[in-house]
């Protein structure tokens, strides 16, 4: 029992460091040069929901999820917020089952490039809803940066989940 | 229980994803970017409601049209292509898009929730969403 609850303190502290680092990495993607397709982010911070949903299942990456949306509706209006809403819940949701399902055929790599595809498609569906097809022109600009920025989010989680697992066996 | 064993960092089904993604974008951008000799329409939302709409052979010379009131949005049509010559967006990504000239190809002001598109020409794929 004793276990238990440490181990939930732990969560507790991690998820809300990780939330914390989604808004740092939001800050500094908000700092690069506009991307050349309407509403599209590189998506730095689905890095921190990639680790928060790999370490804590669906409650660590709702918790990220929604603290990077929240930052996106307040810094860069109700738009913005929605989009980044639409995008981040379907490309964890993407990420979550691959991760509980795929008995590790993928890799982290494979992870995250499917993750940041799945946040480039929900946003250009919100987009769609609010604007109609002219969004779809994109699409194939919004899959090479997803294969991109996911191959990057996934070797940076590759080096980084491990140690976090070590470091708590021995903690 | 396959807790014990780390996620390896890439694996080959890694790379059959990122193959057929990348296969995908670079079929689409070819379909695209076929030249078809077709007629040409503009058309223009605002709110992904259509707001002006006519083929590209009637408009004679240079025709302005500003869309938003709020943001200004400025389209220039010319016989042989759209662009948006000017917006009061933060983004300039409608501006950036340059002169679109073929069809499928579109121009998107997203703070103003504005689209220039341009539809028909030879290409067969003609999507009608109700
Ligand atoms: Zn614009």
């Amino acid at each position: 029992m004793k276990k238990k609850s440490g181990f939930n303190v732990k969560m507790f502290s991690q998820t809300a460091m990780l939330s914390a680092l989604t808004i740092v990495l939001s800050f500094l993607e908000g700092m690069l040069p506009e991307l050349p397709v309407p509403g599209a982010k590189l998506g730095l911070a689905n890095l921190a929901v990639m680790t928060a949903t790999d370490l804590f299942g669906l409650t660590g990456g709702l918790s990220t999820t929604l603290v990077k949306s929240f930052f996106a509706l307040v810094t860069r209006g109700p738009v913005a917020g929605f989009m980044s809403l639409c995008g981040s819940l379907l490309s964890m949701f993407v990420m979550w089952l691959f991760m509980r399902y795929d008995r590790k055929k993928f890799g982290y790599v494979g992870i995250g490039v499917m993750g940041a595809v799945s946040h480039n498609m929900g946003q250009l569906c919100a987009s769609f809803a609010m604007m109609g097809s002219a969004v779809l022109f994109y699409s194939p600009f919004l899959i090479l940066i997803a294969v991109f920025t996911g191959a990057f989010t996934g070797i940076v989680n590759s080096i980084l989940l491990p140690i976090i697992r070590k470091s708590e066996k021995y903690a | 229980m396959n807790n014990n064993k780390e996620r390896k960092k890439v694996t080959v089904l890694d790379f059959v994803l990122i193959a057929v993604l990348v296969c995908t974008a670079l079929f689409i951008i070819l379909q695209q970017n076929k030249s078809d000799g077709g007629e040409l329409e503009v058309v223009v939302k605002k709110n992904s409601e259509v707001v002006f709409n006519r083929s590209l052979s009637d408009i004679s010379g240079v025709t302005e049209i500003c869309v938003d009131e709020e943001f200004n949005v400025i389209i220039c049509m010319e016989p042989d292509g759209v662009y948006v010559k000017s917006s009061d967006c933060s983004d300039k990504v409608c501006v950036n898009t340059g002169k679109i000239t073929k069809s499928g190809q579109a121009a998107v002001c997203l703070p103003a929730h504005v689209s220039v598109e341009l539809k028909g020409g030879k290409s067969e794929v003609d999507v009608v969403v109700g």
